[in-house]
């Protein structure tokens, strides 16, 4: 089912996500979890990622994966917003980057998402 | 709304979570015998000597599968949350499957304010387990020492 929403503003910069979410111990990864659901639920046009479950994957490591996987999904739609069709390539990337350093991953996404605001922008 | 059966994605959706799910367990199961001499796989830890929100569940995941409860509870006690998460993922994930239908009792997992009442508990958990691990000198032991920067910085300063 698809839902048409407004894209909640969620603009950071993707080296601010690496830092942060080492100083906060990973904490703000957990919130920056939750905001990217957000954000992605609404590119995606339904609830692809559960916010709870994005909150899990900022504790354990085999939700993460989970999470990425479905990251990756969105890719596809966010691709075509920024108009990057390319970017569902980069699917398996975030897979194998939320295994093993998901801090790259998150920022990889944060660059992707920033330029939704950065289009809108221009 | 979660995926529907319409949807391309809910076969190997629900696969995963399936997967996953199993995965923990077994994993654990498996895994237990070795996991005090496991690699530090959390950048927080191996570089910092700092555990994260999830450090230690893979040693709780051990102890649980093995019953040692407060073994499991000293190491990480979001286990238990999550291993009952797991163990009633994987039955519903395999009736959706069976049926090609999702079930609704489970959308509270689609509610924001949900997820930010979760991450209030997960944070308070954590800073009184950090305060645990300070008080108890464990920190030092389980983590300083098991760092990855540790043998560098030991060299160095002593």
């Amino acid at each position: 089912m698809t839902e048409q929403r407004p894209i909640p503003v969620f603009k950071q910069d993707p080296i601010l996500v690496l830092i942060l979410g080492f100083v906060t111990c990973g904490l703000y990864l957990i919130y920056w979890n939750i905001k990217m659901a957000e954000v992605l639920n609404a590119v995606a046009g339904k609830q692809q990622i559960s916010p709870v479950v994005s909150v899990i994957a900022g504790c354990c490591y085999p939700v993460n994966i989970y999470f990425y996987y479905l990251v990756g999904d969105v890719m596809t739609p966010l691709g075509l917003l920024i108009g990057k069709p390319e970017l569902k390539e980069k699917s398996t990337l975030l897979l194998i980057l939320g295994i093993f350093v998901p801090m790259v991953a998150a920022m990889i996404v944060q660059g992707h998402v920033n330029e939704i605001y950065e289009k809108k922008a221009a | 709304m979660p995926d529907g059966p319409k949807d391309g994605h809910f076969i190997r959706n629900r696969t995963l979570v399936i997967l996953v799910s199993a995965a923990v367990f077994v994993g654990a199961w498996f895994y237990a015998p070795c996991v005090d001499r496991g690699p530090v796989v959390c950048p927080l830890h191996g570089l910092v000597g700092i555990p994260c929100p999830g450090c230690g569940l893979t040693h709780a995941f051990c102890d649980l599968v093995n019953g040692r409860l407060s073994a499991a509870a000293a190491h990480n006690a979001m286990s238990f949350l999550l291993a009952a998460l797991f163990a009633a993922a994987l039955p519903v994930a395999a009736v959706e499957l069976a049926r090609r239908k999702p079930f609704a009792f489970y959308r509270f997992l689609y509610s924001t304010r949900m997820a930010w009442g979760l991450a209030g508990v997960v944070v308070v958990y954590y800073l009184g387990h950090f305060v645990v691990l300070i008080a108890s000198g464990r920190l030092m032991t389980d983590y300083v020492m098991t760092s990855w920067t540790w043998p560098i910085l030991h060299r160095i300063f002593s």
